[in-house]
């Protein structure tokens, strides 16, 4: 019933780079957004969906790996955008799809999920919004792990009847 | 999962609430007076299978908790992954199962006796069928149906082109099963007749009506 | 049964300006801010959304602000405000074995792969009030604490397996995969709530449930009301992605990261007709850092697997019903306190009905009420 736009196996790694930036976009703070697509504000966009908050339903398992569950739901923002850029005659169509509830930030994602998948953009954009976001978000992590890992301990298990034992983190019996 | 084709897919309405609370409001109407031709006004870039009016309305009608069934010709056309990609509605092989379903102009109808019907305690569960028409008209004086019953003061007169002859039959028997049944939307280009299961319909000249 | 009153409109609005004078406090203190309310009171903020069941901090902030800080009445307003929007999907089953781990412990694995790692705990602080907060700019730098050796500085968003299924290797602990077909869950939220309610359903049910209530529920499971003896397995709190599928695309893609706190309990079980002696597991999951739901939810589930594991059910803890009827703050407080509305007719009718019964008893009955005192 529906047509796939990518034909299954030959745009597997298409698909593949297109996850990978809508991962990216998802998480870009949106004053990178707002700079890096500032050039192409004035595009002339059609909406397929305007920007709209809704609800998802978050999913877990069971002991983490047994029967699916409904934990409670997340504020999702997304939006559907064609562009027909002056470059080119092919029609672009980019979604946002965004935690939160920001349409702003959805309209700016789904504008460069669009134009990113032109060649004419796709390497400004990739310079000036995903390997910067790529470069704050590995911060972030980086900066967390650090943290994370100043609190790490190896718990030494203290024989209770032995005197001289060492305990230099906490006792645990 | 099929991806859809986005390149080519129209347009839902420009402002989701008032598009679809206008396209609501004309439904509304059309359904309380059944037989007037209502126009259903929208923004909408409608798939080109289907009529636009029949289009709208079931845009603004149908959710992510609703089944819908298409008619052949609509089935195989971009209608399902229009209506899908705007509504979220599910989309079913199963008439009987349906809550709405749409059917394309010169598709046979499915037999009224299969759809959902409700019950005494939910009439409400009955089933909505949009039907594309080539044309309705209120002013033909031949080939006529007198409409009475519910929201129609004394008699409303109205031809429908393209509907099979053994509509007003399958219609009667509809009728029949109140408070249970199906409703009916009658859709052109721009307008809708709603046809609740309330209605009483008589062809004037069934002659005309084969013709 | 309560019934309608009419009038009150004027003093009804006079006493919502006094509620928000009440939420404002003096106006000379300078008011408090959403974002300060979600960047300092970050607990509040992640059990509203919990048990509020809509994970995103700025509201959970907003409802914490409208509400004076009555988390259940904040808990109140998000439900209510999600009522309000459309349901545009469900995501992928979220992996919590990648999660990006602020914090991991474990109570039964002493050498975990990878370290335990404390995070920000309230477990190792003294319970004396810290004076220097009462300073305003207490917002001295922390200091940082040495960085020990054998560091991992790798990615830890990689695979970092459950303790308990790594560290399963003599097969004690019960295994669990999905069901065939891994069915989609019933959804409490769309669907009533039927007995007996499937784990699923009850894992759904306990994530939202108030987290006294649960707390309660899980204590007397500890205090032998039902035959329980528990070990954290491991409890982890950090950041998850959450991916999604949109239809249109045909892929999955990744829409940004929830913080979450999973916690596993493992439980001793003598066995079964059909199981083996071996360890049987309890879990809880919630938004934010909400380590005693968490905790709570874990050991609530497993008593509620009772039937399931064939132990006979003898506590409210094993009992569904009493359980998941009862978990809901919403329902609870509601019902409670409905007992505030306009009751005059209802109770009209029991005071003749009493002063009849009086009038027909005995009189030395109301003799003793003379005299007392």
């Amino acid at each position: 019933m529906f047509q796939s736009v990518y034909t299954a196996r030959a745009d597997a790694d298409a698909q593949r780079s297109r996850a990978d930036w809508l991962s990216l976009i998802a998480r870009a703070p949106q004053e990178l957004l707002e700079s890096a697509l500032s050039p192409h504000l004035d595009t002339p966009i059609e909406w397929l969906r305007r920007p709209e908050t809704g609800l998802m339903m978050v999913q877990a398992r069971a002991g983490g790996s047994a029967e699916r569950f409904n934990l409670g739901e997340i504020t999702v923002t997304r939006c559907t955008v064609r562009v027909t850029p002056a470059q080119s005659s092919v029609p672009l169509v980019g979604v946002g799809y965004l935690l939160g509830r920001s349409h702003r930030r959805a309209h700016l994602a789904a504008l460069a999920d669009a134009l990113l998948q032109n060649d004419s953009f796709h390497a400004a954009l990739s310079a000036e919004l995903l390997r910067p976001t790529r470069d704050y978000l590995a911060r972030l992590q980086a900066e967390r792990t650090d943290k994370a890992q100043r609190t790490k301990v190896e718990f030494f298990t203290v024989a209770r009847e032995s005197s001289g034992a060492e305990a230099d983190e906490r006792e645990e019996v | 999962m099929a991806a859809v084709d986005l390149s080519t897919l129209g347009a839902g309405f420009s402002d989701l609430a008032i598009g679809s609370q206008t396209v609501f409001r004309a439904a509304l109407h059309a359904l309380s007076h059944p037989g007037r031709i209502v126009p259903v006004p929208h923004d909408a870039k409608t798939p080109a299978a289907a009529q636009p009016a029949s289009a709208a309305i079931l845009l603004a009608l149908v959710d992510p908790d609703c089944k819908v069934w298409m008619s052949p010709t609509l089935a195989q056309s971009d209608a399902p992954s229009w209506l899908r990609f705007h509504t979220g509605c599910a989309l079913i092989n199963d008439h009987r199962l349906a809550q709405f379903l749409w059917v394309a102009r010169g598709d046979p109808l499915p037999a009224f006796g299969e759809l959902r019907q409700g019950s005494d305690a939910d009439p409400d569960q009955g089933a909505t069928v949009v039907i594309d028409v080539a044309g309705i008209d209120s002013t033909a004086a031949e080939g006529a149906w007198r409409l009475t019953g519910p929201g129609i003061q004394a008699v409303t007169r109205l031809s429908v082109d393209g509907l099979p002859a053994q509509f007003v039959e399958d219609w009667r028997r509809n009728h029949a099963a109140f408070p249970c049944g199906i409703d009916v939307f009658l859709a052109c280009e721009s307008d809708v007749v709603g046809l609740p299961r309330t209605t009483t319909i008589e062809a004037i000249a069934s002659a005309a009506l084969e013709a | 049964m309560y019934v309608a009153v009419k009038g009150g409109e004027a003093a009804i609005v006079n006493s919502y300006d006094l509620l928000a004078q009440q939420r404002r406090g003096d106006v000379a203190t300078p008011e408090l801010s959403v974002t300060q309310i979600q960047q300092q009171l970050k607990l509040a903020v992640d059990r509203v959304m919990t048990e509020g069941s809509v994970y995103d901090p700025e509201l959970a902030a907003l409802a914490i602000k409208q509400s004076s800080g009555d988390l259940v009445e904040a808990i109140f307003l998000l439900r209510a405000y999600r009522a309000t929007l459309p349901r545009l999907g469900t995501t992928r089953p979220i992996a919590t074995e990648r999660m990006a781990l602020d914090r991991r412990i474990s109570a039964t694995f002493k050498d975990l792969p990878g370290g335990q790692v404390l995070g920000p705990t309230y477990d190792y602080t003294q319970r004396l009030l810290d004076f220097s907060l009462l300073a305003n700019d207490a917002s001295v730098a922390p200091e940082r604490a040495p960085l020990p050796a054998n560091i991992d500085q790798s990615d830890n968003t990689t695979f970092t397996p459950r303790v308990v299924d790594l560290l399963n290797r003599e097969g004690l602990i019960e295994v669990q995969t999905p069901p065939a077909g891994d069915p989609a869950p019933t959804d409490i939220t769309r669907e009533p709530l039927r007995f007996p309610a499937d784990r699923a359903t009850r894992l759904q049910n306990l994530a939202r449930g108030d987290e006294g209530f649960l707390l309660a529920m899980a204590y007397s499971t500890q205090r032998g009301y039902s035959h329980s003896h528990p070990f954290v397995g491991e409890i982890r709190f950090g950041s998850v992605e959450v991916e999604i599928e949109p239809e249109e695309l045909g892929f999955p893609i990744s829409i940004g990261d929830i913080e979450i706190t999973e916690c596993e309990m493992v439980n001793q079980f003598a066995g079964s007709k059909t199981e083996p002696p071996q360890f049987t597991r309890g879990y809880g999951l919630a938004f934010g850092h909400s380590e005693r739901k968490a905790m709570a939810m874990s050991l609530v589930d497993r008593a509620l697997r009772a039937e399931e594991l064939g132990e006979a059910i003898e506590a409210p803890a094993q009992m569904q019903e009493f359980v998941l009827s009862h978990s809901d703050s919403l329902e609870a407080s509601g019902f409670v306190q409905h007992l505030k509305l306009p009751h005059y007719v209802d109770f009209q009718s029991e005071l003749e009905l009493v002063r009849k019964m009086r009038s027909s008893a005995p009189t030395n009955h109301t003799d003793g009420l003379d005299t007392a005192g």
